[in-house]
């Protein structure tokens, strides 16, 4: 049997945090969580291997979710952005900067699970 | 006798004293404050684990479980719940609605409802829009009119759980406007415009009643909002709107013709407005708006009107709206118009065009442009 994906989930609010963590654990995935795009940073840049998917908050007070994925490494890890902001300008920045999908709060964890499922690799 | 040495080194020595005590204060509260965070995260974190372990069993039996916990644990397990209810839609509130009837929360902030502060009321008011608890409309009027802050809060409230309430757009938008005597709160705007789009507005029945005596911020708030109704109704009242298009003030009048945008399918309120005297207003802001509006309808009139404003407009501001509404409607420029400023139709074109370059595809990929 092979290992189950690890989902890196960068979110700053502890409550949401593990909220995803258990929804991502429930679904049978591995979850790594941090809550600043610099952890996440630090993350990616020393594990093994990168993970299958990036669930990513965009407003967070030190490195943002913007700022996370212009200096993220490797930039073929899907990533689905979180965000309560839906204003086109902030979303299409960061389409630009390699962004895969976007779920606005609130938000049905279904649905995120849904689209997580997606960008896996068949 | 004490000579004046020893007084001053007494009293530098009471000073001294003091100073070391209320350091020695500041530092155990800090550390106190500190320890007792350091405990309500871990605490929270546990009540957090334990909740999920609970919701995820075939009985989660949260009635006894809740009910061996100390006070503490409660407000912090209650204020999880709310993160949740906040964060969460569709069937995945459920879960956390069945435990915030647990806690009781609900029969709480109806307990609230008449409390004498205001931030009691608003915040019982808040938790209740995130709740299923049954509420009583007379109630819940009642308590919106005690202040014009917790009105905006019970209309969220019937924003928030519209399906619940049949006339929860009416009522809520009455309870905003109120008896007119008060400008909204942004809070307040934002829920007043929920209120009135994407369904049945009653908010132009309410301002054909009403508006006469309405404080005047306060009108032009809602014109404002009226500007953005996109409700298609010929029966909608809009008469009332017309007499302020020739306000004494520059906002109402340019708020008036805004507010209009939405209305330029009838054919004869087009007819019947002096689009030309609003076109030639002293004030820079109606014409701007009159231009805006004019874009929107975009029908020949407003095309003819806007060509000649590019000529005859002094504020350069105002005419680059003017042009920048002329080719959204793909019009060509008119070379030939004496008077016809050529530099700045051609850069608002180009600036048009890179914005076009600019706009995010349906596929979600994206083309920047040079």
């Amino acid at each position: 049997m092979g290992a189950s994906p690890t989902v890196l989930i960068v979110e700053d609010d502890a409550d949401l945090r593990q909220l995803l963590v258990h929804t991502f654990e429930g679904a049978g995935f591995d979850t790594v969580a941090v809550s600043d795009g610099g952890e996440a940073l630090s993350y990616l840049e020393s594990a093994d291997e990168p993970p299958a998917l990036v669930i990513l908050d965009l407003l967070m007070p030190e490195v943002d979710g913007l700022d996370f994925l212009a200096k993220r490494p490797d930039d073929d890890v899907p990533v689905i952005v979180l965000t309560g902001v839906d204003d086109e300008e902030t979303l299409a920045e960061a389409y630009e900067r390699g962004a895969n999908d976007y779920v606005t709060k609130p938000f049905s964890p279904k649905e995120l699970l849904t689209r997580a499922k997606h960008l896996q690799p068949a | 006798m004490i000579d004046e040495t020893t007084i001053v080194a007494m009293v530098g020595g009471i000073i001294l004293i003091v100073l070391l005590g209320m350091g020695l204060l500041a530092t155990t509260l800090a550390w106190y404050h500190h320890r007792r965070d350091r405990h309500r995260r871990r605490r929270r974190n546990e009540l957090r684990q334990a909740l999920f372990h609970r919701l995820d069993l075939d009985d989660p039996n949260l009635d006894d479980w809740i009910a061996g916990m100390s006070a503490t644990d409660r407000e912090l397990l209650a204020d999880i719940v709310l993160s949740y209810l906040r964060q969460l839609e569709g069937s995945a509130r459920r879960p956390y609605l069945d435990a915030a009837e647990a806690l009781w929360l609900g029969e709480a902030a109806m307990d609230d409802l008449d409390a004498e502060e205001p931030l009691d009321r608003v915040r019982a008011l808040t938790t209740l829009s995130l709740l299923a608890h049954p509420i009583d409309r007379e109630r819940l009027v009642d308590t919106a009119n005690r202040d014009p802050r917790t009105a905006e809060c019970a209309a969220r409230l019937l924003y928030e759980r519209r399906d619940e309430f049949g006339d929860a757009r009416r009522l809520g938008t009455s309870l905003l406007v109120g008896d007119g005597s008060d400008p909204l709160s942004i809070y307040g705007l934002e829920t007043l415009a929920a209120l009135n789009t994407g369904g049945h507005s009653p908010l132009l029945e309410l301002a054909d009643e009403a508006a006469d005596g309405w404080d005047r911020d306060l009108l032009v708030q809602v014109l404002s909002v009226i500007e953005h109704i996109d409700q298609i109704d010929p029966e909608a009242p809009i008469a009332w709107l017309e007499p302020y298009l020739t306000d004494d003030e520059p906002t109402v009048r340019a708020g008036a013709i805004r507010a209009l945008k939405p209305q330029g399918w009838r054919e004869s309120l087009r007819e019947r407005i002096d689009l030309q005297a609003l076109v030639d207003d002293p004030d820079p802001t109606v014409r701007r708006a009159t231009y805006e509006t004019l874009t929107y309808w975009g029908d020949a009139s407003a095309r003819e009107l806007l060509t000649w404003a590019i000529v005859e407009e002094d504020d350069p501001r105002d005419q680059l709206v003017a042009i920048r509404g002329l080719l959204s409607m793909g019009a060509e420029p008119a070379i030939d118009s004496p008077g016809w400023p050529a530099d700045a139709w051609s850069w608002i074109d180009a600036e048009l065009a890179v914005a076009d370059r600019r706009r995010l595809p349906a596929d979600g990929t994206t083309e920047v442009g040079p």
